[in-house]
């Protein structure tokens, strides 16, 4: 029984995905019932695993009962920590809800049967990646849910642009599958395993396996979408369905910052102070504020909240390479918060372009009083992105700001501080044009969005604001506990290779911190600056570029947005060529440090 | 010694040249070959790593006594060739269907007409 409770939420949704298309001539409703009932049921089980696994403990499935003898683990395994258990979990909501979300969105559309199917797929995918403890494993488990991933992307056939989306996302995508490959292979070629937790028993600091660490997390990045390796993001997100992109933004790159932090913290003792983590660090700042300036410069809808995921993956990599545990547990809450949140922010401006036909600012506005269901999830999901207090995003951001400043790294707090009033901006503009400017065309006859086209968004959004007045209990029990399966990597290895060695084992104790308090208002000082400058840049954006009065020292911030803008130049060899650049980089800064000592 | 570091020296060349050629290709069919070409060298790269000069094939009908008497080559790197050519070759389909699709909507193959999504 504690076996099948641990395979069951990879069997469930697979089966799933292959069972639906089977009863194709049933109704719509059905297709999507039984979708939902079997996410349902992937969710318990999951949460019936949580009580032993945030307490600490690793739960350790052998496929077909291979055990490791002496050490030496053959088989393969899923490995479940409170890190992967977190993922997993995030995954299974944002399928839910993306899933209930779906009845409303694909009512009318044709190829349903397919979609369910490549739904599914992808969230087997997506929480077989998260369970297993296998390196190769998780290389399947990432090919299984990009396939799913690219055909969904391209689910409207007849628009070019979600064909052209689809193919730019396989090519980038499948150049990091091959790094990822072949950092896999150096890996087995210096350790003989691809158990994870053997494979970190056995890593040593040679040429090769930092050559290997370099290009998983280069492999990874594209997954997680950090700059450069991002340009298939906004595209994709884009044009895939609303549901889809939901799931994308909320569960796809979330995984890849997962793959990140077990590359960095399981697979090798945390690099700290040294030239892998100022590189970590340097990508952190670098997508935290790309991401915010190409948000405030797009006129889609879709490509504004798809670069604003982005930025927020900025955000869980600073915590990710801060490498303390308050900076991991940082990065865990604030995965949550953007899972939560992003996924409402899409499913509204879905439901917009569902119900009205505007994907673009500038046919937008006037719509508050026709649709104020969904201007209310997007004003409370606005508010709770930017970080204001008494929604999560404040938690998290505080959390982050914290672990900053208490590293050396407190230029860092800036740069997230200015991100932040950057996203304030680009979702108060996002507002503004589509809500609440005066609009040219007439509104009449626009009906808000169905029950269930509203209602997903907005318990998400509720979630995340219960979240933010309550903090302690999700910060103490879910994102610390995930925080420390990252940060005791001992134990990790040993519980999934030699549980009898655990007794013997000793660990340094790490003391838990409470959750900033968000009635304190002593911590209000970063998100006020969020809200007067972003508020002054939004008043100063959605005026007519005419009538915009020059800042000077605005002047560096325009020429970078300038020059972001016109890098992304549309063309697939350049993506490709930037994200080998980037792993090349990362991959010679492991190597040089690795031989100067300076790791 | 040389004839055994040569496949991996290849599989390199074979990674960058279609890498090149990936970044050049004016063609969306030659992009994919050349992705083929760079997936090939992974192989290859799999593949040298298990060879064990003089070693025969690993099919063993019982436990071989492991005092060293016979030498075979590392069935596991074997294996995840096999996986890894089955994941290529479904990737290649999908790309080829996505191929169609583009020839379709933009009446070209040449990915720099295929910029609709940029900025």
């Amino acid at each position: 029984m504690d076996d099948f409770r641990l395979i069951a939420p990879v069997l469930i949704p697979l089966g799933t995905a292959f069972f639906v298309p089977v009863v194709r001539r049933i109704s719509h409703s059905v297709r999507a019932t039984i979708c939902i009932a079997a996410m349902l049921l992937t969710l318990a089980f999951l949460l019936s695993m949580a009580g032993p696994i945030l307490d600490g403990q690793t739960l350790v499935y052998w496929m077909g009962g291979w055990q490791p003898r002496q050490g030496l683990a053959v088989g393969i395994s899923l490995s479940v920590d409170a890190w992967g258990l977190l993922i997993a979990v995030v995954v299974a909501v944002v399928g839910l809800f993306s899933l209930v979300y779906s009845t409303v969105y694909m009512r009318d559309q044709s190829g349903r049967g397919s979609y369910y199917l490549l739904t599914m797929l992808l969230i087997a995918g997506l929480i077989g990646f998260a369970l297993s403890g296998d390196l190769f494993n998780q290389f399947v488990w990432l090919e299984v849910l990009s396939i799913a991933a690219f055909a969904l992307t391209g689910f409207h056939v007849d628009d070019s642009r979600a064909i052209e989306a689809a193919f730019k996302y396989l090519v980038t995508n499948s150049v990091a599958a091959f790094f990822v490959v072949i950092g896999l292979i150096l890996l087995y070629m210096q350790t003989g395993a691809l158990n994870l937790a053997d494979i970190a028993a056995k890593f040593q600091f040679t040429p090769a396996g930092l050559v290997a660490i370099g290009l998983l997390i280069g492999g990874y990045a594209t997954k997680a979408a950090l700059v450069p390796w991002h340009f298939w993001l906004p595209d994709a997100h884009a044009v895939a369905p609303s549901p889809t992109s939901a799931l994308f933004s909320g569960a796809l790159i979330k995984v890849g910052v997962y793959a990140i932090g077990r590359s960095i913290f399981t697979l090798i003792p945390f690099p700290s102070g040294g030239v892998l983590q100022a590189a970590l660090l340097l990508l952190a700042a670098a997508t935290m504020l790309l991401g915010g300036l190409q948000m405030v410069q797009q006129s889609s809808i879709k490509r504004i909240l798809a670069f604003s995921s982005v930025s927020q993956m900025g955000y869980v990599l600073l915590g990710l390479a801060l490498g303390t545990p308050l900076g991991v547990a940082a990065a865990a809450m604030h995965l949550i918060h953007h899972a939560l949140v992003k996924s409402a922010l899409f499913m509204s401006a879905g439901m917009v372009g569902w119900r009205t036909g505007i994907h673009d600012l500038r046919e937008g506005g006037d719509l508050y009083r026709r649709m104020p269901f969904t201007f209310l999830t997007m004003l409370l999901a606005g508010l709770a992105l930017s970080g204001m207090p008494f929604f999560s995003g404040y938690i998290s951001k505080t959390m982050l700001e914290e672990a900053a400043l208490a590293g050396s790294f407190g230029w860092l707090a800036w740069v997230a501080v200015l991100s932040s009033a950057l996203t304030f901006a680009g979702i108060a503009r996002l507002i503004w044009h589509v809500f609440l400017a005066p609009a040219a065309a007439s509104r009449r006859g626009v009906q808000e969005a169905p029950p269930f086209g509203v209602l997903p968004g907005l318990a998400l959004t509720a979630v995340a604001l219960l979240l933010g007045i309550f903090p302690q209990d999700v910060v103490q029990r879910v994102a610390w506990p995930a925080a420390l399966a990252l940060y005791q990597r001992d134990h990790y290895i040993a519980q999934v290779i030699e549980p009898s060695s655990l007794a013997s084992l000793t660990e340094a104790e790490i003391h838990i911190e409470a959750a900033p308090d968000p009635f304190d208002w002593h911590h209000w000082l970063l998100p006020a600056v969020v809200l007067i400058g972003g508020g002054a840049l939004t008043y100063w954006l959605i005026r007519p570029s005419a009538a915009r009065p020059t800042i000077r020292w605005l002047r560096p911030l325009q020429v970078v947005a300038y020059y972001g803008r016109r890098w992304h130049s549309g063309l697939v060899s350049d993506y490709v060529l930037w994200n080998s650049f980037g792993t090349a980089v990362l991959m010679m800064a492991a190597l040089v440090a690795g031989r100067l000592g300076w790791l | 010694m040389f004839m055994f570091i040569i496949n991996y020296i290849a599989a390199i060349l074979l990674f960058l040249i279609g890498l090149y050629g990936l970044v050049r290709a004016r063609n969306v069919v030659r992009m994919l070959l050349n992705l083929g070409l760079m997936e090939s060298a992974t192989y290859l790269l799999l593949i040298a790593l298990g060879y064990r000069t003089g070693g025969t094939a690993p099919i063993f009908y019982e436990a071989p006594d492991l005092a060293g008497e016979i030498t075979a080559v590392d069935p596991i790197v074997q294996a995840l060739a096999l996986t890894s050519i089955v994941i290529g070759v479904v990737t290649l389909a999908m790309a080829l269907a996505l191929v169609i699709q583009l020839a379709r909507h933009y009446r070209t193959l040449d990915p720099h007409r295929m910029r609709e999504l940029h900025g």
